[in-house]
């Protein structure tokens, strides 16, 4: 069927009809609610040391697809780069020393840098499916340690993760960014298509729209655009997603992570004093909290670890306020019957900085928490 | 406020709702003015000031024209002569100033250094298209064309529209002004129409003007070290960068006013399919093209006063529609060879020896080169620069372009469409098997674009 053109008020023939656009606005629904839900289901074999490799920190659906495909006897260990293993290879993470301590498998549910805050929006929306299983959360109380790193002062900072942070509903001070930047973010957490086209452009693009990939510079001199005379389509159908286990040498092979890199080594230096800031004024101590009631009412069964911080690197005061925050915490947590543990500092050489462990670090504190009594018992409880 | 943002999507998601709300009170026209302005001060609040001077003018002179017995033709200037001159401080007093300064050797003060009170000398979005506007209205009320406005509000409304305020189409008071006297009847028709339209101009913007805009930047960055082929094809895409990214502004505007039930002329009918210059200029900005021909070519003379008249006065409407672009000797050169080429096109018509038959696509190349040869100016930031660009691309050195194979493809498309619309073979065009997955791919590919707050290009002017 054809359609009628005022041909003084047209230079195209691309006009539907009312009729036309119920249909296109079907077929845009169709693949709209479809491919993320394809996509999400569609298997992917996830080794037991797997973890969102560093280039994808912020490829939300990846985490999405790794949490919906977790199986029921799976325990996703959640928290940021100290859970992810900010120093360390996927071998060596807290989660692969614990499958590999006991017959319970745990699933590496860090992602590199990530904290509270963005931890609140990463399980709020894009990890929906974690429910009705035993999850194990860190509580990293370095974030409460200034009030920059609480992102409560109003000076502007730059930080990562600015998209996982609450855009609309909660003001967070040291973010100041523009409506439209705040209304970008809140539709790219809210619409799952937007997430899973980001996936696209993060796996198979150089984080990049196809457009722009063609564009691509390669580090060469002189000037060398290697993509210019390829077909982004084609390149998109041929080539799997970096967040497969085949294209995971790229995180393998990372230097700057593994016993072997120059960034594994004990931390060194004088001790540091720290400015505290207390919880009831902490945006990222509500937003843990935040996190674990969300957690809790989607009848999951809860533990949380807190630290440990290495306590070798700050004076007596920041030593004392920071057990202060941590006896604080408990008591919280107690109050919502709450399993948690707070295990005392790992020996100094164990730590690469405040709060992340190195691999002997790791291995050590999966061994003590898998002697203690209260995580035993809850990971025994049905 | 930009079109492609989702701060406009709510914005105007609320305007509608507003809309159809006051659908039964008078306030609805209200309603219009305050989103407008709303929207205008978005930019800066500061600019504000001006479109409310600027429109209080207008209407003010034409009501004292009405007067019995009061100089039409004095408060007719006192419009023109304000309407210019803020647009000549904001648009034109540094380009004058430094000109001066280097002519005579004097160190007259720059623009942003007589500012009041501490503001920022800045060129106020949209003033070259509110301004014509404006005056469009007061020059045809004088000239007996239109009828006066009675009611400040709906004329503040014409002249500060938000779809079209900050680039145009430049409507005239008769077409526009109307349609602010009774409530819109908005139809399914329009609703679907108008989004439509929006959809289309998003993709020429987000897919296609941005796209261009990646390979066009990286060679006009530095002519000196780009190759022939590269400036080529880099002068090549900027013509569509050009097309695309006004084209899609006009677009999103006549199909976001076509969806609260307002009609808004084309701006564009495909140009590139033109076979002569002339033929462009009737299809390319068509709203400014006409304002120039209806308020400074026909007043001086038009082609009514023999042909060496005709001539001087096709140069002169060109150099001005250069300046009007923008403050700078390029604007002022791409203008001057527009009206050489229009000069000599004229010229020539009258020897038989170029009435021989071309074949169209032929005439449409030739065409399609020479705009482009006006376009060197036009990107380049001096004249120096467009020099080289000229040079560079004579001196035959050619080396692989790198140039997008993906984008050559997409504007190949999109050209080839254009060259069939403009055929007999239009009606294959309007087979909804063709426009509806047209329209869906498009929707689905504006995802995976990247729209990381591009402006306009014209919103410069």
């Amino acid at each position: 069927m054809r359609m009628k053109n005022n041909k003084s008020t047209a230079s195209n023939a691309l006009f539907l009809r009312p009729k036309e656009w119920i249909a296109t606005f079907i077929l845009v629904t169709f693949i709209f609610i479809g491919l993320p839900i394809i996509s999400k289901n569609s298997n992917q074999i996830y080794d037991s040391n797997y973890r969102i490799p560093y280039q994808l920190s912020n490829d939300y659906w990846s985490y999405t697809k790794l949490t919906s495909q977790l199986s029921e006897r799976k325990i996703p260990v959640i928290g940021d780069s100290v859970i992810w293993g900010e120093y360390v290879d996927e071998n060596s993470s807290l989660s692969h020393f614990l499958s590999d301590l006991s017959d319970v498998n745990f699933t590496n549910a860090g992602m590199n840098g990530l904290y509270p805050l963005a931890l609140e929006g990463l399980v709020k929306n894009y990890a929906k499916s974690i429910k009705k299983r035993k999850v194990i959360l860190h509580l990293n109380l370095l974030w409460m340690s200034s009030p920059e790193r609480d992102l409560s002062t109003t000076k502007e900072q730059t930080f990562n993760h600015p998209q996982l942070i609450p855009q609309i509903t909660r003001e967070v001070p040291s973010y100041h960014a523009t409506t439209e930047k705040r209304l970008s973010r809140f539709a790219a957490n809210s619409l799952p298509f937007l997430s899973f086209v980001k996936h696209i452009k993060e796996n198979h693009f150089s984080q990049r729209s196809p457009a722009e990939w063609t564009c691509l510079q390669s580090e060469a001199n002189p000037e060398k655009y290697p993509n210019s005379y390829l077909n982004p389509l084609n390149h998109l159908l041929s080539t799997g997603p970096l967040s497969t286990k085949d294209k995971l040498n790229l995180s393998i092979k990372d230097i700057e992570r593994g016993v072997d890199s120059p960034r594994h080594k004990p931390w060194s230096g004088s001790q540091r004093s720290l400015d505290w800031i207390s919880l009831e004024n902490s945006l990222q101590w509500n937003a843990f909290k935040n996190l674990s009631t969300e957690l809790i009412s989607r009848s999951n069964d809860l533990f949380v670890l807190i630290g440990p911080l290495n306590n070798h690197m700050f004076n007596k005061m920041t030593t004392s306020k920071a057990n202060q925050l941590r006896d604080e915490a408990s008591e919280w947590l107690k109050s919502m019957h709450i399993d948690h543990w707070s295990p005392d500092p790992l020996p100094s050489n164990h730590y690469a900085d405040a709060s992340h462990p190195l691999t002997h670090g790791y291995e050590m504190l999966a061994k003590e928490l898998l002697k203690n009594k209260s995580f035993t018992d809850w990971l025994q409880s049905r | 406020m930009l079109f492609h943002t989702w701060t406009f999507f709510c914005f105007f998601a609320v305007v509608l709702i507003g809309l159809v709300l006051l659908r039964k009170t008078p306030f609805w026209v209200h309603w219009i003015l305050g989103s407008s302005y709303f929207f205008y001060g978005w930019w800066n609040y500061y600019y504000l000031a001006l479109i409310i001077y600027s429109t209080a003018l207008d209407f003010f002179t034409v009501r004292q024209m009405e007067r019995p017995g009061t100089r039409k033709k004095l408060w007719l200037w006192i419009s023109i002569i304000n309407n210019l001159s803020l647009l000549g401080f904001f648009k034109y007093a540094d380009f004058f100033i430094s000109n001066i300064n280097d002519l005579t050797g004097l160190n007259l003060s720059s623009a942003s250094e007589i500012m009041p009170f501490g503001l920022d000398y800045l060129l106020p979005v949209g003033i070259s298209f509110y301004t014509f506007q404006s005056m469009s209205y007061t020059i045809d009320y004088y000239r007996g064309k239109i009828k006066r406005e009675t009611s400040f509000i709906r004329f503040a409304a014409f002249v500060s529209f938000f779809p079209q305020l900050v680039a145009g189409p430049i409507e005239r008071a008769k077409n526009l002004l109307p349609q602010f006297h009774k409530f819109p009847k908005i139809k399914r028709q329009d609703i679907a129409g108008g989004a439509s339209l929006f959809i289309v101009g998003l993709f020429k913007k987000l897919a296609l003007a941005n796209y261009a805009a990646l390979y066009v930047d990286r060679i006009y960055e530095d002519p000196s070290n780009a190759n022939g082929a590269s400036l080529t094809l880099a002068t090549f895409a900027f013509a569509w960068q050009i097309y695309f990214d006004f084209s899609a502004y006009t677009d999103m505007a006549r199909g976001s006013a076509r969806i609260m039930g307002f009609k808004l002329s084309l701006n564009f009918k495909n140009p590139y399919t033109s076979t002569s210059l002339s033929e462009f200029w009737s299809r390319w900005h068509i709203s400014l093209s006409t304002w120039f021909r209806d308020y400074v070519y026909f007043p001086l003379g038009g082609n009514k006063k023999g042909s060496k008249r005709t001539y001087i006065n096709l140069l002169s409407v060109f150099i001005i529609s250069g300046l009007w672009h923008g403050a700078a000797w390029t604007f002022i050169a791409w203008g001057l060879l527009h009206g050489v080429g229009l000069t000599a096109e004229k010229a020539l018509n009258n020897v038989k020896f170029t009435k021989i038959r071309l074949p169209r696509l032929i005439k449409i190349t030739f065409t399609f080169l020479l705009v482009c040869a006006g376009w060197i100016f036009f990107r380049s930031r001096s004249i120096d620069e467009a020099l080289v660009v000229y040079r560079k691309i004579f001196s035959l050195e050619w080396n692989d372009p790198q140039f997008p194979l993906f984008l050559l493809l997409m504007i190949g498309a999109v050209w080839i469409y254009q060259l069939i619309f403009e055929s007999k073979m239009k009606k294959v065009l309007a087979e909804n098997w063709i426009r509806v997955p047209l329209l869906f791919g498009m929707i689905i590919y504006l995802f995976f674009c990247s729209s990381e707050g591009e402006q306009f290009i014209y919103f410069q002017f």
